[in-house]
């Protein structure tokens, strides 16, 4: 029950929020305004999980590794060479 | 944990590689909210530093970095996908693996649901509710990435969280409001 209450003022609060922002939401039929971003909105809390999950993954070595070939081709550029072939041709090599 | 990899790898010699690699995490998870499969969602992100680095002189010091790449990713992403003459999708099963890190706040089975249902949405209604509901964009970057109007942006917005939610409330895993027996009913009734 409680959260009943305290979720009805979020949604009153939101109201204001939506009008500003144009999100949907229509006090006249009392549907529920919706905003992915708020908190409790289950899509955007679902969704920002799935994002969050692959966000905090650690950055595999493929990338480390590719960043180290633009060095080294930086290198090789700045001594007055061609960007090594390898640097272009082992970028799905993983 | 930038810092920590970069000391372990050799620091990259320039900024712009320095802020590339800061900006991985975020890619990768735009990347992989948006095609599912995370082997193509990492190529997607291999494809688009290698594009970013080609094109780095075209990059104005000080804009958002993130947005610039983020354009560069989806551009990548469009293209394949039309060269593909399909949707690269394909998120059975491997999408369980990256569940092994993620805090089990809900099942994992709710997120392969979450994760079916939004493969089900088209990729310019997907790729937006991403954009705005979780890589922290507003709607004016959000359109500015997407090169379309403001407006559509948020009807694209609003018509997938309709049918994400939608989709939810009847595989009976929303956990919040009307239960999956209710909730078609309920949201229904509200229709004008």
């Amino acid at each position: 029950m409680d959260r009943n209450v305290e979720t009805q003022g979020k949604y009153s609060v939101r109201l204001k929020i939506n009008d500003q922002i144009g999100a949907v939401g229509n006090v006249a039929t009392g549907q529920k305004p919706t905003d992915i971003n708020q908190p409790d909105d289950i899509v955007g809390r679902r969704l920002r999980e799935m994002f969050d999950a692959i966000e905090n993954q650690a950055i595999p070595d493929r990338f480390l590794d590719l960043l180290q070939k633009l060095d080294e081709a930086e290198r090789a550029l700045d001594a007055g060479g061609d960007i090594p072939d390898r640097v272009l041709s082992e970028k799905n090599d993983h | 944990m930038t810092t920590e990899l970069a000391t372990k790898r050799g620091v990259p010699s320039d900024s712009f590689k320095r802020d590339l690699l800061s900006h991985l995490p975020r890619l990768r998870a735009f990347a992989g909210s948006l095609a599912g499969n995370p082997s193509i969602a990492d190529d997607l992100v291999q494809d688009t530093v290698l594009k970013a680095w080609t094109k780095q002189e075209q990059f104005e010091p000080g804009t958002n970095m993130v947005a610039w790449l983020i354009t560069i990713l989806r551009n990548q992403f469009y293209s394949k996908m039309r060269k593909a003459g399909r949707e690269i999708q394909d998120s059975d099963g491997i999408f369980t693996d990256m569940m092994a890190t993620h805090p089990a706040q809900h099942g994992a089975m709710d997120m392969i649901d979450f994760r079916r249902a939004l493969d089900t949405l088209p990729a310019d209604q997907r790729e937006a509710i991403i954009l705005i509901g979780a890589s922290g964009f507003s709607y004016e970057e959000a359109a500015e990435i997407c090169s379309c109007a403001v407006g559509t942006v948020k009807s694209r917005v609003s018509r997938a969280r309709n049918r994400l939610q939608e989709i939810l409330s009847v595989s009976g895993s929303n956990d919040y409001g009307p239960d999956g027996m209710s909730a078609p009913l309920v949201n229904r009734a509200f229709v004008p």
